[in-house]
């Protein structure tokens, strides 16, 4: 059967698996298993088995949806292929069987046993997914395991009624995942699940478009352990903010936050030691690093999409977002580069999470507010002045996280920026001088006093909060009644 | 992905009169999408048909919205469901619900108000999406971008089996306090006592505020208009192929500069294996020298032959611009692919290729000629005709020893192209092949030059015993071009053959052929003979001078 190539979907050994086991499985119900016919089938799908086997470790494969999935990628089958699918979908459906998982030790004597413990299950007298596995069992075929079917409607239905914090979480977790996934498979040379990235950045291009605020706030949650992941989803929701505010359209929103999710992709070629180093790096660590935006333009274009318009983006930012308009950053080139603009929001988006961060390029985070001067006083030569005002203006002069002391004595964490007044924001008030309290308070500074026509509270400055010892992710996770 | 979360038609008894009425519209509606989106790939964007069937959608879909509200159909497999029923199921095995199927849209949802522009777009990114597969994008991509307001969809990836409420609740109980942060937090102090100097607090602030003026006073004045131009302006294999010129000349170590040139190769062959040879061609002009003498290795040319074979209607031209940047060395090898192209138009452009860049390596052309398959050696002969010149003439020449008659044959018709003192030694050499065809059409070419010793090669063949035994047709051609070399000085020998008497048999259909024959001359002697058989007595000689002089006559007035 010819394979449709399709990087975007599961490998073509997924479909060229299905196709074989559906054929093992017909003619396990026709032959015995010492058939010459039988024998045949038996062997090509065990071949495309170990193959899957040796590419994946572990093969899953799950009817979900009216569809196949192998290990939670989708299967795009060919024409041909569907009668295939279709037969294996139905089957499974009757015995109540969501998903079938073979190990890696699954040999081809375990192969045989399950294609005939599928056949000896008899759907009319009610038997099912608890009888396969009884014979699967009896017949020793402990690699291949079977799942019962997942009802996923109800799942489906589900965000609909989740509010806009709710939804921008679960659109927030979802990229780390998929970031993980993606990183953990680049890492290991398998092939990316490019529809799956595409569907999160398109998630998080919807939300930024609903309520960016809702994603700002959970940018600021540093999470000291999944940096990685979280620096390459925070980038992409700043490098997107700043993007709508620049009146980019939706398909250009969709490739500017595709390029930034995997701007850092060349870090999966370095040494996970060298990543997660806690010390300053010494210059041939340096030397090292630099070359991850070489690696991540050589990673990316390794992944055979060569007419993927927003691959070529990523392709771009991967390689330009560390290079500077004076000529200094890296890589160091022989000719004079010009970032293009989605290189430049994202090499802002990438500085404002490193500084607050402070993972790599400086040890000691920084707060927003300062992470953002500090920008704003490199901007001729690093960064592009209007980009970086773009930013500013979607993420405030007190960006979401920043915590503040109040000419009240008062404590706060910026929760919400004012659009109409960047030097108002929506605080919640955690302590006062006395210490912290118990229940937080939501404060909008931009609200005048009913009597006096002023706010009552104003900014008396922006605190340290590493310095003082301040957790501010644990400060975000409180919310006020 | 787009979740529908309005409410269904009003669901009713399913076999109650309505619900069957409502069921039999949504069926109408969803076979007119389905016969509007065959329309639309089927037909191209002049045919009025695909705007007629849209029109005619559009008008029945706004009918069901209006009275029934959105119209939600869920796809699964081949077929499209109302209700749970089964409303449509494709005729053939790629259909409109396949299609849908193999992208992983499981839900269309039209909504009440939908415009025409809006259906239009739809089927657009339909077309799209099933007739240019080589983006990569799937169907859901492109509805989203589309961001259609109408027309909703959901569609499945591999998300929903991401269990996100466990993953926050792990990376929540794995989140560690920051290095630094302590238990114990002096807010007194922090409230009390800035962490800086006041002037560094006054300085901050006001930095903040300047900031926030900035902000405010630019956001009517930055150049966006310009930021989104340039943003618009990306080609992206443009932007790709530079960024890989960079890499490598700024890349010191080989090593390095070997992988970087591995992903320059390896995006060529996805472009040959696409049959995009616009896209390859631009990629092979960027390709470092090395690289780019590889692109003429054996394996490769069979890739390049493949894709040609596989892609009916590639662009060709595309194709010849790729050959023209492929390094000399490729040039053997493309002589061999001959031999492996299938369609006729594409050897017709690779000999045409090969035409132009052989003219300054014949030899390397002519190696082709010992290639075992004897159809290579036979376009090479064409190729080398047409090349021209001594040294083609020369190959040529031993083409003519070749032990296929289809390559010979090939060898004459080309040397007949060339016309130099070497090409007519080569053809009156062919004159004694042993096939009759070849011999034959050698002597038309020399005749055509009136090529003097063909003259006397042709009076000795006339006067051989076994003349009257050739077939027709070569004693024919051997007449006419004794007649058109040696003109009225073939009339001693004609005047025999015309004049012996002979009513029947093989005797009289000489005569004739010799009578006829006289149209190729064009001396006032032979027209003169011609004349006076026009008033002989017999019929059939007499016609036949009447047809010679008719003919002559038209011979003259071409010339």
């Amino acid at each position: 059967m010819a394979i449709e190539q399709d990087s975007a979907a599961a490998a073509p050994i997924a479909a060229q698996l299905v196709h074989d086991l559906h054929v093992l499985i017909k003619a396990a119900a026709v032959y015995g298993p010492n058939n010459a016919g039988y024998l045949q089938h038996s062997a090509r799908a065990g071949e495309t088995l170990r193959e899957a086997l040796k590419d994946e470790g572990a093969v899953q494969l799950e009817s979900r949806d009216e569809q196949l999935f192998f290990n939670r990628l989708r299967i795009r089958f060919p024409t041909e292929g569907t009668a295939g699918a279709r037969f294996l979908m139905d089957e499974l459906r009757r015995r109540g069987v969501g998903a079938v998982e073979f190990a890696s030790a699954c040999d081809q004597a375990q192969l045989d046993a399950f294609a005939f413990a599928f056949n000896a299950v008899q759907t009319r007298k009610g038997e099912g997914l608890d009888k396969l596995s009884a014979l699967l069992r009896a017949a020793g075929a402990a690699a291949v395991e079977v799942r019962k079917i997942v009802e996923t409607e109800e799942a489906r239905a589900a965000p609909a009624a989740l509010d806009d914090a709710s939804a921008a979480k679960k659109t927030f977790t979802r990229a780390l995942c998929v970031v993980e996934d993606i990183m953990a498979r680049a890492r290991e040379g398998q092939p990316v699940d490019f529809v799956q990235a595409k569907r999160v950045v398109h998630g998080l291009v919807d939300r930024v478009l609903e309520d960016e605020q809702a994603l700002f706030e959970l940018t600021a949650l540093r999470d000291y352990d999944e940096y990685t992941y979280a620096h390459c989803v925070n980038v992409c929701v700043y490098s997107v903010a700043v993007g709508v505010r620049l009146g980019l359209e939706r398909a250009q929103l969709a490739e500017l936050g595709f390029g930034a999710l995997f701007h850092d992709i060349g870090k999966v070629k370095l040494p996970l030691a060298l990543i997660n180093k806690p010390d300053e790096f010494d210059d041939s660590e340096w030397e090292a690093m630099r070359r991850h935006p070489v690696l991540g333009a050589r990673e990316l274009l390794g992944m055979r999409r060569p007419h993927d318009r927003a691959l070529a983006r990523a392709v771009s930012m991967a390689f330009e977002h560390h290079l500077k308009a004076d000529g200094s950053g890296y890589p160091r080139l022989r000719r004079a580069r010009r970032q293009g603009v989605f290189s430049r929001i994202c090499a802002l988006a990438d500085s404002f999470d490193a500084l607050t961060s402070g993972r790599v390029y400086t040890r000691k985070p920084l707060s927003p507010d300062e992470a953002l001067r500090r920008m704003a006083e490199d901007a001729d030569v690093a960064y592009d002045p209007a980009l970086l005002l773009l930013l500013i203006a979607a993420v405030g002069v007190f960006p979401i996280g920043t915590v503040l002391a109040l000419d009240t004595g008062e404590l706060g964490i910026v929760r919400r920026n004012n659009p109409g007044d960047l030097l108002r924001p929506v605080l919640e008030v955690f302590a006062d001088a006395d210490g912290e309290r118990a229940a937080v308070e939501a404060v909008d500074l931009s609200a005048s006093d009913a009597r006096t026509g002023r706010p009552p509270r104003a900014i008396q400055r922006a605190v340290d909060p590493h310095a003082c010892g301040l957790d501010v992710g644990a400060l975000l996770a409180r919310r006020s009644p | 992905m787009n979740v529908v979360d309005s409410p269904q038609t009003t669901p009713q008894p399913k076999d109650s009169p309505e619900a069957r009425a409502a069921l039999a519209r949504v069926r109408e509606v969803v076979g007119c999408l389905d016969k509007t989106v065959k329309a639309f790939l089927l037909y191209p964007p002049s045919n009025p048909l695909p705007a007629q069937f849209k029109a005619e959608l559009h008008g029945m879909m706004t009918s069901l919205l209006d009275e029934q509200g959105e119209l939600e159909l869920s796809i699964r497999g081949d077929a499209f469901y109302f209700a749970e029923e089964k409303v449509r199921k494709d005729a053939g095995a790629d259909g409109f619900a396949a299609s849908l199927t193999r992208d992983g849209i499981v839900k269309l949802t039209f909504r009440p108000g939908l415009a025409i522009e809006e259906l239009d777009r739809f089927l657009e990114v339909i077309k799209k999406a099933v007739k240019d597969r080589l983006g990569g994008d799937d169907l859901a991509t492109l509805l989203w971008e589309a961001s259609l307001k109408g027309i909703e969809y959901e569609a499945v990836g591999g998300l929903e089996a991401v269990d996100y409420e466990a993953a926050e609740r792990s990376r929540a109980a794995r989140r560690a306090p920051r290095p630094g942060t302590s238990a114990r937090v002096d807010y007194a102090a922090i409230a009390g006592s800035p962490d800086g100097a006041a002037g560094a607090q006054t300085s901050a602030m006001a930095r903040s505020r300047r900031m926030a003026a900035l902000v405010e006073s630019a956001s009517g004045a930055l150049p966006l208009d310009v930021l989104r131009g340039e943003a618009a302006q990306f080609d992206p294999l443009d932007s790709t192929l530079r960024i890989l010129g960079d890499i490598l000349d700024a890349e010191e170590a080989p090593a390095e500069f070997r992988r970087t040139c591995d992903v320059m190769d390896d995006l060529y062959d996805r472009f040959i294996a696409q049959a995009d040879f616009h896209s390859a061609r631009r990629v092979c002009a960027a390709l470092p020298e090395d690289s780019r003498r590889r692109t003429s290795d054996e394996r490769r040319i069979e890739q390049l032959c493949g894709a040609l074979n596989a892609s009916d209607g590639c662009d060709l031209d595309a194709c010849r611009r790729l050959l023209s940047e492929m390094p000399e060395q490729a040039l053997p090898g493309l002589v061999a692919a001959l031999g492996l192209l299938e369609r006729r138009a594409a050897r017709d452009m690779f000999c045409g290729f090969l035409v132009e860049r052989g003219a300054k390596d014949v030899d390397a052309v002519a190696a082709g000629l010992s290639d075992a398959r004897w159809y290579v050696a036979r376009n090479v002969a064409i190729v080398l005709g047409r090349i021209g010149g001594a040294r083609a003439c020369e190959h040529l020449a031993k083409a003519l020893r070749h032990a296929d008659e289809r390559v010979r044959r090939e060898a004459v018709a080309a040397l007949a192209r060339v016309d130099s003192e070497e090409s007519r030694g080569q053809l009156r050499k062919a004159l004694r092949d042993g096939s009759s065809e070849l011999r034959l059409r050698a002597l038309n070419a020399l005749s055509g030059r009136r090529d003097a010793e063909s003259g006397e090669a042709a009076a000795r063949r006339v006067r051989e015993a076994d003349f009257p035994r050739l077939g027709a047709e070569e004693r024919q051609d051997w007449l006419r071009a004794l007649v058109r070399i040696k003109g009225d000085a073939a009339l001693p020998l004609l005047r025999p053959l015309i004049e012996r008497w002979g009513l029947w048999g093989a005797r009289r259909r000489l005569r004739l052929e010799a009578v006829a024959a006289l149209a190729e001359g064009s001396g006032p002697e032979t027209a003169a003979y011609l004349q006076g058989l026009a008033a002989a007595r017999g019929k059939a000689l007499r016609d036949a001078a009447v047809q010679a002089q008719q003919k002559a006559r038209v011979n003259r007035g071409r010339s």
